[in-house]
């Protein structure tokens, strides 16, 4: 496996030497050390770890809201660290983006399976993302060849196939996407 | 025969018609008779519509009596309606003068004379002349009865149900003719509806009060907060939603069995000082003892009242104590004072009832929300430390190398004793702040028991002034001053057989400087603290730094060696 970058928060530090040493004597990187949510936000935004982990009670900003602001943000894969254990905070952490979490005390064999599990889900999440970006475009892009079409055929009297060879046409000489074309259509006819 | 029969039909049927007409011809006159006085009229109109608009009884009663003498032509009108438990007539309204002294005291019981009787059977009577001489006929000498020939007694009828009478009278013989018995019985039921339909709004008015007192009080004390808050917000909202001048909360005290002021709203500050009473002491003492309400209409006079000057002094007159209840156990007492004297209705006791009630079950909830709330808060914190400990651990395993199993076990329980003697202070100090001096004294003694070199004569010694730090940052202070303490012992006396080490906290204008100096042993003259890969020092370099925001040095002076942090004062 290849070496983690990682960025560990908690308001404690021996915890963090723990973490920090732990990680470390399995090959990964620690690339930096936050106290307060504040300051994980701004380390993780600086270095864009493979993962970041998160205590919940730290001074300033708590971990759960630093999750929200760096899942929006889709900096990094969030695996929060709790001393709690009620299911409001499972729910809380669930809405602000965090990925997997792991309850303290900690044992050192369940931090490498969240990390794994909290990387492979934010993995996912970006992999559905894309899609759904996709899809937009395709959604999109239907739409404004559609109504291309129609202008096409109102003012040239053509038939519906021959309206969209002439985009697809058009979009191949141009070396433009077929979305392009049918926008160009659109603004040119409603001036 | 059928010719016969229709003429009488027929002659019935005018005969009808006259008197229609000549009702009709009353009710106009009636209708003119009203329009001349604009209120009255207003107010007659609204009793005939009789439907559900908001009258008093009081301001119906006595145009009722005056319609009744002008729609009967008669000289004097009575108007009973029975009181609340339904089985006594009472005299409500009247025409006459000399009698209007008698209204809300001249009382029938039900079946009693004339009036009495029309009530019972639901039927009128009406006698044309020498009235006295009818069976159901009782003196009442206040009514002058005996003065009076005839009589109409008709029933307030609403729903098959008789709420009252209304009479009229003449002192000449006079003969009701069937209109005009007619007439006023229609009359009668209408402000019998009139009437019932008031009773029912300013009923349901007040349990409406009441009801959004008690929804008011209990959403107040539902919501999340402390339990002083709770006790304050609960008198505040009684007094000033049923208008109380002062309402005072008392607590049970189990251990003592004395019943405690917790809360007050009153003008003046001085109730707050009263001294508890004891269960079955007072009123408010029976009230909690008996677990019912305890009401009396004027403390001053009141011999069972503790406090009568203060009474007195306040002008305390009526006063409700209303025991505070969850399922069968009384928790406490809520006392209400009138400043004027107050008859407590039934259905103020229940309101009274209900949110004492209420509250108590407000209290209970506040106590395990706060107790849930500081459980959670612990449960949090001894978690937090199991995690502190567990990587302490998993460091030391990291660190440990080579060296023997028990020497690296030792370190550990030290340090693990250090962040113990926190918890031993938070837990005896009931503060949520923690003495650095006592944390010294707790660590220096710890060192001391678990010396392991018995030839060695090592003076502890602690000096420095009180400081007080928040249990996250003693927790800190802890384990450095454990790393400093065990570092003296370990490497200031490897040859020293004799010797001090001092603890001293030291005020400096923007700091606080904690010292441990040795006498005893010379470190090596290239020790750097910085390069050092001791577990120890790692851990007081990251807690100095990371925690306290200060810094950790180490040097030597004369004779003695000097471990030191230094941190700004927040």
């Amino acid at each position: 496996m290849e070496p983690l970058r990682i960025v560990i928060a908690d308001d404690e530090p021996i915890i963090r030497m723990d973490l920090r040493r732990t990680l470390e004597n399995m090959g990964h990187i620690v690339a930096g050390e936050a106290g307060d949510g504040r300051q994980a936000i701004e380390v993780t935004r600086e270095l864009k770890p493979n993962v970041v982990i998160l205590d919940v009670k730290m001074p300033q900003m708590d971990g759960i809201d630093a999750a929200k602001v760096i899942s929006t943000e889709g900096v990094a894969p969030v695996l929060l660290l709790t001393a709690y254990s009620d299911r409001e905070l499972v729910e809380r952490a669930k809405d602000a983006g965090v990925f997997a979490y792991l309850i303290k005390p900690f044992k050192e064999a369940d931090l490498m399976p969240a990390i794994e599990i909290a990387i492979a889900r934010f993995e996912e999440m970006l992999e559905i993302e894309k899609e759904v970006a996709d899809l937009e475009n395709k959604l999109e892009t239907r739409k404004a060849v559609d109504r291309a079409k129609g202008i096409l055929m109102d003012l040239y009297g053509l038939k519906e196939q021959d309206a969209f060879r002439r985009i697809q046409v058009q979009s191949m000489n141009t070396r433009k996407s077929m979305r392009e074309i049918a926008e160009a259509i659109i603004i040119a006819n409603s001036v | 025969m059928q010719k016969q029969t229709a003429e009488e039909l027929q002659r019935l049927l005018e005969r009808r018609e006259h008197e229609l007409a000549d009702a009709r011809q009353r009710i106009r006159q009636l209708e003119e008779a009203l329009d001349a006085r604009a209120s009255e009229a207003a107010a007659l109109r609204r009793i005939s519509e009789a439907t559900g608009q908001v009258v008093t009884t009081d301001d119906i009663l006595p145009l009722i009596a005056e319609i009744a003498l002008e729609v009967t032509d008669t000289e004097s009108a009575l108007v009973y309606l029975f009181n609340e438990s339904g089985d006594t007539l009472v005299l409500r309204a009247t025409t006459d003068e000399p009698i209007k002294p008698l209204i809300g005291k001249l009382r029938l019981k039900i079946g009693e004379g004339i009036t009495g009787w029309v009530a019972r059977e639901k039927k009128h009577v009406a006698i044309a002349s020498e009235a006295w001489s009818d069976e159901r006929f009782k003196f009442l000498p206040d009514l002058n009865e005996d003065r009076y020939q005839s009589i109409l007694s008709v029933p307030l009828i609403w729903r098959d149900e008789c709420i009252g009478v209304v009479n009229v009278r003449t002192q000449a013989p006079h003969t009701y003719t069937k209109t005009q018995v007619q007439l006023l019985s229609a009359i009668a039921s209408q402000v019998a509806g009139a009437i019932q339909t008031s009773r029912k709004v300013r009923n349901a008015e007040k349990s409406a009060t009441h009801l959004s007192t008690v929804a008011e009080v209990s959403r107040t004390i539902t919501s999340n907060l402390y339990l002083e808050e709770i006790l304050q917000l609960a008198v505040a909202a009684t007094a000033q939603t049923l208008n109380f001048k002062i309402v005072a909360l008392r607590l049970v005290d189990e251990e003592k069995q004395q019943l405690v002021v917790k809360a007050v709203h009153a003008a003046s500050k001085d109730y707050a000082r009263r001294p508890p009473l004891h269960i079955g002491e007072g009123l408010a003492g029976k009230a909690v003892e008996t677990g019912k309400v305890v009401t009396v209409l004027d403390v001053k006079k009141s011999p069972d009242y503790k406090f009568g000057d203060i009474a007195r002094e306040q002008n305390l007159t009526s006063l409700a104590c209303v025991p505070l209840k969850v399922r069968d156990r009384v928790i406490g007492v809520l006392n209400c004072y009138t400043d004027q004297p107050h008859d407590f209705t039934e259905g103020e006791l229940n309101v009274l009832s209900t949110l004492g009630n209420q509250v108590a079950v407000a209290i209970e909830n506040a106590k395990l929300m706060v107790k849930g709330a500081l459980l959670q808060e612990m449960h949090h914190r001894v978690k937090n430390n199991l995690q502190q400990i567990a990587s302490l651990l998993r460091l030391q395993k990291h660190y440990a190398g080579d060296r023997p199993a028990t020497e690296v076990l030792e370190e550990s329980i030290g340090r693990v004793m250090a962040v113990s003697a926190v918890h031993e202070l938070l837990s005896r100090e009931d503060l949520d702040t923690i003495s650095i001096r006592k944390i010294a004294e707790h660590i220096v003694l710890a060192t001391k028991q678990s010396l392991t070199l018995p030839n060695k004569r090592i003076d502890f010694r602690v000096e420095g002034p009180e400081l007080r730090l928040s249990s996250h940052q003693a927790n800190s202070v802890a384990l450095v001053l454990n790393e400093m303490v065990q570092n003296a012992v370990e490497h200031g006396f490897k040859l020293a057989d004799e010797g001090t080490i001092l603890v001293r906290l030291m005020e400096k204008p923007n700091d606080w400087l904690l010292e441990v100096r040795n006498t005893g042993d010379t470190p090596r003259p290239d020790f750097n603290p910085d390069k050092h890969h001791d577990l120890g020092l790692q851990i007081v370099q990251s807690l100095v730094r990371g925690d306290l925001h200060g810094e950790f040095k180490l040097l030597r002076d004369g004779e003695e060696t000097i471990a030191s942090i230094r941190w700004p004062k927040t």
